[in-house]
């Protein structure tokens, strides 16, 4: 067996990205799509709110930054569809509300800021036992979200006022993939940190849209591609002694190069 | 389970709508209705209230005032929506480069509420060739969505509009985007449909020759409804009233 996985925190470290790495591009798909890319950073940043107040109660963080996202998500969503504010508008109100209410927060605390680095930059390697878990049944509630719900979804990126007038209940999906997203997102942010988890929830999905020709395989290529740049950062980390975080994005990255390669030799074929 | 209604109601009917947004008036006391198998052309300028009008009739929006009924039920609590076959003026997914065929798109129209196991279906139904075929664009249906030129665009839209066979086709401005030949051909198909199946029409347009050679209604509207009559009582005052400057109404007839 090879070295990197005779070691535990390595094997726990691959089984939670492999999720992460999957679930994050299957809900980037539609919100890419939405033209709300942004809105995982909004999220990473009320996620780092929960982290703080978790921390600062001396309790489980992922717990609260999943609370805190999940309700995050709904305001956002609220506030986008009221036409009160413009979407991007809205990300940011809540972005910057989030962030100040957590450097507060972090300002009450003394002494965890190593802990809350760790949610900032990722923290992979110092996942537990109990991350695991947590990631592993959230992201199965993610997958069969998706799937069971993937019709109500795609018609309500396509235009929600067609989905509406073919029956779809568009609020509540909207609903649900901005709950989804805010659950996605803390669990995430445990691989590549709060900094850069926008990242792996977009840049698989603009590798995928290269080259595939229709939403189920866009769904499908997009989270593989997900899996496998958790996979190969996490290795190249390990070997090369180097940041897991920004392994994984910079292979994502590498990933959404070759796809375009790709798409400009299919063009020419 | 939606509610029965009786077969004698209109397709649609607006009573006393009235609608704004915010502070501004897009609407005002409309009153009249659609009858089954009728063909409605709704006319009138830009800002006029026309697509407002048909976002009320597709429960898009609900009226501040009055009562917008579908096959004699409110808007607000109709359910069944297989009825309805509404075509916009675009798709939000037109914006961005939506990954999806010609074929996925137009099988949209197939919904028919919640199937868990639909991201499992594959292939192409009968019912999304026959509309493909309808509108011309079967040998087209791999081909990404976002590859098509705007008029094919709305062509698939027309054919996921027509794939369910609805009662009441909802269009606004459908052939805006086409070309000539095919602007024939789509009201050949609306006339077709109208005789064959006894499908009842509300189209917006601004080619207002054209819809007074095709459609058996015409309602004239800018804000409040100015006209609602045959085609040929239509006359050069009601056009000037409702666009606001002088009109000379010249009907070059093919047939």
């Amino acid at each position: 067996m090879p070295e990197i996985f005779q070691l535990d925190f390595m094997v726990r470290a691959f089984i939670a990205g492999g999720f992460v790495g999957a679930i994050s591009p299957l809900l980037g798909t539609f919100l890419v799509l939405r033209r709300l890319s942004l809105i995982a950073d909004t999220l990473a940043h009320v996620a780092l709110l929960g982290v703080a107040i978790g921390l600062l109660l001396d309790r489980y963080p992922v717990f609260f930054a999943v609370i805190a996202a999940a309700i995050g998500s709904l305001i956002i969503e609220r506030l986008r569809t009221s036409n009160r504010f413009s979407g991007d508008a809205a990300l940011a109100l809540v972005l910057y509300t989030a962030l100040a209410t957590a450097v507060v927060i972090i300002s009450l605390g003394d002494g965890f800021n190593v802990d809350l680095f760790s949610f900032l930059f990722g923290g992979i390697v110092t996942v537990g036992q109990e991350d695991v878990w947590a990631i592993g049944a959230l992201g199965g509630v993610v997958v069969l979200v998706v799937v069971f719900l993937y019709r109500e979804l795609v018609q309500s990126t396509f235009d929600p006022d067609l989905a509406r007038t073919s029956g779809v209940r568009v609020g509540l999906t909207n609903t649900l993939l901005a709950v989804l997203t805010g659950i996605a997102i803390p669990l995430a942010m445990r691989v590549v940190g709060a900094l850069l988890v926008g990242a792996l929830i977009v840049i698989p999905v603009l590798a995928s849209l290269q080259i595939a020709r229709s939403f189920r395989a866009t769904l499908l290529l997009s989270s593989s591609l997900g899996v496998a740049s958790v996979f190969s950062g996490l290795t190249i980390s390990f070997y090369q002694d180097v940041a897991p975080g920004g392994a994984i994005v910079l292979t994502a990255l590498g990933l959404l190069v070759l796809a375009s390669g790709a798409r400009l030799l299919m063009a020419r074929a | 389970m939606p509610v029965t209604t009786g077969e004698n109601d209109p397709a649609l009917s607006f009573d006393r709508v009235s609608f704004s947004y915010g502070l501004t008036p897009a609407v005002e006391d409309v009153t009249f209705s659609v009858e089954r198998g009728e063909f409605v052309a709704m006319v009138g300028p830009n800002g006029g209230g026309k697509s407002t009008l048909v976002k009320l009739a597709v429960a898009l929006e609900q009226p501040k005032k009055g009562r917008v009924k579908i096959f004699g039920q409110d808007s607000s609590r109709f359910e069944s929506w297989w009825r309805i076959g509404y075509v916009p003026q675009t798709a939000s997914a037109f914006s961005v480069r939506f990954p999806a065929s010609v074929a996925e798109v137009v099988s949209y129209g197939e919904y028919r509420g919640f199937n868990p196991l639909a991201f499992f279906h594959r292939g192409v139904s009968p019912g999304v060739r026959e509309a493909l075929e309808t509108v011309g664009l079967w040998g087209h249906w791999r081909r990404q969505v976002s590859d098509l030129s705007v008029g094919q665009k709305q062509l698939v839209l027309i054919a996921r509009a027509l794939v369910h066979g609805p009662d009441l086709l909802i269009l606004d401005e459908p052939t805006a985007g086409l070309d000539v030949t095919h602007q024939e051909r789509f009201y050949n198909l609306l006339q077709e449909m109208r005789r064959e199946k006894g499908v009842t029409i509300l189209l917006v347009s601004h080619d207002v020759g054209v819809v007074l050679h095709e459609a058996t209604s015409i309602a004239c509207i800018n804000q409040a409804l100015v006209f609602h009559g045959r085609p040929e009582e239509v006359t050069d005052e009601a056009l000037s009233q409702v666009y606001g400057f002088p009109v000379d109404l010249v009907i070059h007839r093919h047939d």
